[in-house]
Order: C-alpha cells, then structure tokens, then sequence
C-alpha cells in the first residue's frame, strides 16, 4: 500500500487543510502506516455480500426552537448587521 | 473531610442527607481537590465557579450535591465546549446536552470541562490541544484516552463520578489503565444530543466511576429515549442497580474471547489478572466457556476506515465562518478555510480528515469504504451468534499497561491499534463494561472487560458487581493522590 505526497497534498487541499511539504511527507508515512494496515479488510470482504441496508425513518415534530440570535451572532469571528462576515470570495 | 475523597455516592448522599455536610461545602472540598492535585494531572480543562455551578442544577435528585466531571465534547449551557481543540477555542455552548440536562435535573453538580484528546481522537490524552493528562498511579505515564480527562479525575477522587465518550473505546481504555470502572452504553441508549460528533454510527456518552454501583447509579440517570437524537433506542430504561445483591444471574455462561485474550503481544501479566478473575467467576458459580470469533481481529482495521470517514464528514463544519477560531490574514475565502483548519486542527485530527477522506474518494470507497461496512456487518452477525451460546464475553481491554508520554511518538499506528481490544462492542453497537482486575508491574491497574447483546447493561453491572464484591480492587486508590 504506497501513497504519494502528491496524493496527501490532494486530499488535504479537498479537506481544505493547507498543508506545507514537510507535513505532508510526515502525514504521508502515517496516513500509508493506517492505511496498509486497514487494507486487510479486502481479504475478508471479497466473499461476502452487499449490504442490505434495513433502515427506517425516525420523525419527530418540526417544532422551531429558536436560540438567542444574539447569542449565536456573539460566537462569529466577524459579524455584521446579522450576518456572517468572510473574506471576498473571488 | 478528607474522608469524602474517595467516598461512593451513597456515602456522600447520607452525609448531605443527615446534615453532616452540606452540599455547597462538598462542593468546595472537591474543588480545592482539583487546585491542590491537578496541577501534577491536568484533569480539567476548566473548573467552574461554584456559586454558577450550584445555580445550574435542581436542588434535589438522586444525584443531588453529588459533583462530577464532563469530557469536554459534551455540551454544558453557558459553558464553553473546545472537544480538547484549539479551533474551537472561545466557543461558547448555547444549550445543554441532553445527558447534562438529565445529570442537572437529577441534582448533579458539574463542576467544569475534563481534558480529552483533540475531538476524542487518541488513545493516550497526548492529542489534547491544551495539555497532557497524567495516570494518577504513575504520572510519568498517560492516563489513556481520549476520556483521559474524566478517568483521571475519577482515579484521583478529584470527583466520584464522570462522564466520557466512547467510539471506539475512549472510555473503557483509560478506565482500564486508572483502576476505574467504564462503561460504553448499547448505541443509542444515551442520547447524542450535544455530544460533539466524530464518527456518528459509533459515538456513545459512556460513565465512570470507582465503583460498579456508582456505575449504575449514573446511567440510571442519563440512559433512555431522547427525540432529539433519531438513533436514540425507544426501549423503556429503570433503575440499573435492582440486580446488584453480589451473586450472579442463575446459570451464567461467560465466554471468554480466546483470540483476544491470547492476541499477540498481550502482556503475560496482565494474562494472569485476567485467568485469576475467570476463577474468581468459576467460585461464584459461572460456567466458563472458551470461545473464539476471528471476525473480530478485523475490527481496527474496519474501525480505522469507518471512523475517520465519518469524522472526516463531520468535522467538515469548523471551517472558520460561524464559531470558534478564525486565521487571520487570509487573501480570499478558500485560503481562510485552509488556514483555518490547518491551523486550528492539531496534526492527528488532520490525519484522520486526510484518511477519512481518502477512504471515501472515487476509486478507493469500494476498496475501503464499502468493504468495511461489509466486515462490520460480518462482525455484527458473528458477535450476535456467540451470544447464543454464552451470556456474556470476558476480555482484555488493552495488551500492557499505561505506558510512559511519548512512548508511541514515532509509531502512531502502535497507538491506533490499542483500539482492537475495545472497538468491536462500538462496531457492532453492544454495551462493554471495563472493569478493574489487579494490577502489574506493581502499582500499574489492569482491568478486563464484559460485553453483552444490545441493551444487556443490567445484567453486565451484575455480573461485574458480583465479582467486585469478591475483590478488593476498587479500594485501591493512589497513594500520592489520597491525603
């Protein structure tokens, strides 16, 4: 089980996690030690079957349970006139 | 007081309840235990101020004016909630989990926030953001983890009583390793509601305390259906120390987990500890029978794939915009998000996103993903057969002792894997109980562990009261934490 540098660097940038090299070369090894041990679980799955998921839907009343807005405004990094603030997009 | 340090519920009830002591002043004492002690363990991420403390509980209960911790990924009112995690540094809870609501309404007194690994993610405490948590019984040693914070406190009769979390045995190993007895709950018997998410199917609130009884007494008090949490279990709860009188449930089959007991690297003593409880079990009249399910031995490597997906899922949502930390300087949108979370998570946390993530993307889920869904499904299947030959399961919860800080710095996955003692009863949703056996090496506490069918909590607390009445174990306490 190999996994690149290249490979960390892609998927830290799809989690939106910068990573420089050095990290990413000391992620890497750890990432390839998990992984080389998780693969095992092919040997064993080879045989067996799809699942057949049984799932049910739990419904409760759609009640609204307001929260203080201030309250919730009060945890934002930056906020303004009720809104989020964020740096420009583009 | 000092009396009072190491005292079971029941003692400290009867006190408050016969006006020997008030529960304001047992308050301050357990407080003054966290300033003198916990410089040397690092318990506690915060202890509240008592007057607030008292203010937020009902005066009455089954708990009333007894204190206990909270890991701190378990959402108190107006307190603040960091999972152990720089990113969410400042943030500020705005309601209660539903198992401190109930703990509140039972009287409790929660006294602060318990330190953890970063979002429960560790096995040793070493991934807390803030600081280590040190094993009462020897603190150049870890405490375990990632409910290290609680464990310790408990061990050290900073409180009688904690609450952590469990996905993979985050209750159980530490317990294990501070002579303390763990429970990881049936899934969805304690409500989620307010427990920060890491790998949702498995998370579990879990209880700790010295003893068995107290165990009991506990989950009593948090256990049963919540709407707030849709996995919740709608089966009625009652009062889980009816069945505790010292004897066995009549015709008790235990099955000991051969492959696990016998796992390779499983420290010759702690063996011992565990062959001299299934005597003590044979004395109280259990019939003993030795079982194997290989199934199982996949269980870290299902765990390590299922869980890091899931945390990857939801640890999606710290991203910088609505609560909790924020990296300055950002040229745009996306590099905020990056920096953010690259700077607000610690190294492990943004390994396991990386492993989540990878195990879910297009040409490795079919690999991974959905091949460990399918083994978890094996497993279940195999672990509900066993149980139609045996009671319960006896096993290990870890392979050695607490081991020394930084012992697992340069082999992270010699950490990972102290989770295939623990995982499978998260992997297919049944309850575990760690309970406290001897100890090695001399003064290091071993424990093994009871694992029922779904909802078997009752009969777990029975059996492993009975065994506890037959030892002493439980008594033990520290000696540097028990002036």
């Amino acid at each position: 089980m190999k996994v690149t540098c290249e490979e960390v660097k892609k998927i830290a940038h799809l989690s939106r996690i910068a990573v420089t090299d050095e990290q990413a070369e000391h992620m890497r090894e750890h990432v390839e030690q998990v992984l080389g041990y998780a693969v095992r679980v092919c040997e064993i799955a080879r045989d067996l079957p799809e699942a057949s998921a049984s799932r049910e839907n739990v419904l409760r009343a759609d009640v609204v349970q307001s929260f203080d807005a201030q309250l919730i405004r009060a945890q934002a990094p930056d906020e303004q006139e009720n809104l989020f603030v964020v740096p420009k997009i583009l | 007081m000092d009396m009072c340090a190491f005292a079971t519920i029941d003692e400290l009830r009867a006190l408050i309840a016969h006006n020997k002591v008030g529960a304001s002043e047992l308050l301050g004492y357990f407080c003054q235990r966290f300033e003198r002690y916990d410089k040397q363990l690092g318990t506690a991420l915060e202890i509240f101020d008592q007057p607030s403390i008292v203010q937020a509980s009902s005066q009455q209960g089954p708990l009333y004016g007894i204190p206990g911790i909270l890991k701190d990924n378990i959402a108190q009112s107006g307190r603040k909630l960091t999972c152990g995690s720089k990113i969410l540094q400042g943030f500020v809870s705005p309601y209660d989990a539903t198992a401190s609501a109930r703990l509140k309404q039972a009287g409790a007194l929660l006294v602060g926030r318990a330190n953890c690994d970063e979002f429960a993610m560790g096995s040793s405490n070493e991934y807390s953001a803030y600081f280590n948590c040190a094993n009462p019984w020897d603190t150049s040693r870890v405490a375990g983890g990632s409910s290290g914070g609680p464990v310790a406190a408990v061990a050290a009769g900073l409180v009688p009583w904690a609450l952590g979390s469990e996905t993979g045995g985050s209750v159980r190993l530490p317990a294990s390793w501070c002579n303390v007895v763990g429970l990881k709950p049936t899934y969805g018997r304690v409500s989620r509601y307010g427990l920060v998410a890491y790998a949702s199917s498995l998370d579990q609130i879990g209880v700790v305390t010295r003893t068995v009884r107290e165990n009991a007494q506990v989950f009593s008090v948090i256990a049963g259906h919540d709407v707030h949490d849709a996995t919740s279990v709608q089966q009625p709860t009652h009062d889980y120390t009816n069945n505790l009188n010292g004897t066995l449930p009549a015709g008790l089959t235990i099955g000991v987990l051969e492959n696990m007991l016998y796992a390779e690297g499983v420290n010759k003593q702690v063996q011992e500890r565990i062959l001299a409880a299934i005597e003590e079990y044979k004395k109280l009249g259990a019939r003993i029978k030795m079982v194997s399910v290989p199934e199982i031995d996949y269980g870290a490597a299902v765990y390590f794939i299922v869980s890091r997906a899931e945390a990857a899922s939801n640890l999606a949502r710290f991203d910088g915009v609505r609560y909790g930390f924020r990296a300055q300087n950002a040229k745009d949108l996306q590099d905020m998000y990056e920096q953010t979370r690259a700077q607000g998570f610690g190294r492990e946390v943004c390994t396991r996103i990386l492993i989540g993530n990878y195990v879910l993307s297009i040409g490795h889920a079919d690999a991974f993903y959905h091949n460990a869904k399918k083994v978890q499904r094996l497993m279940t299947a195999c672990v509900n057969n066993v149980f139609k030959e045996v009671d319960v399961l006896l096993a290990p919860v870890h392979a050695a002792p607490a081991f020394t800080f930084g012992s697992c710095d340069k082999d992270p996955l010699a950490m990972d894997l102290t989770d295939y003692f623990t995982c499978f009863a998260n992997l297919t949703q049944i309850p575990a109980l760690s309970v406290p056996c001897g100890f090695v090496d001399g003064n290091l506490p071993t424990a093994f562990q009871l694992a029922g069918p779904k909802l078997s909590e009752s009969v777990l607390y029975q059996v492993a009261h009975a065994y506890e009445q037959q030892t002493a174990w439980h008594t033990m306490t520290p000696p540097a934490f028990s002036a």
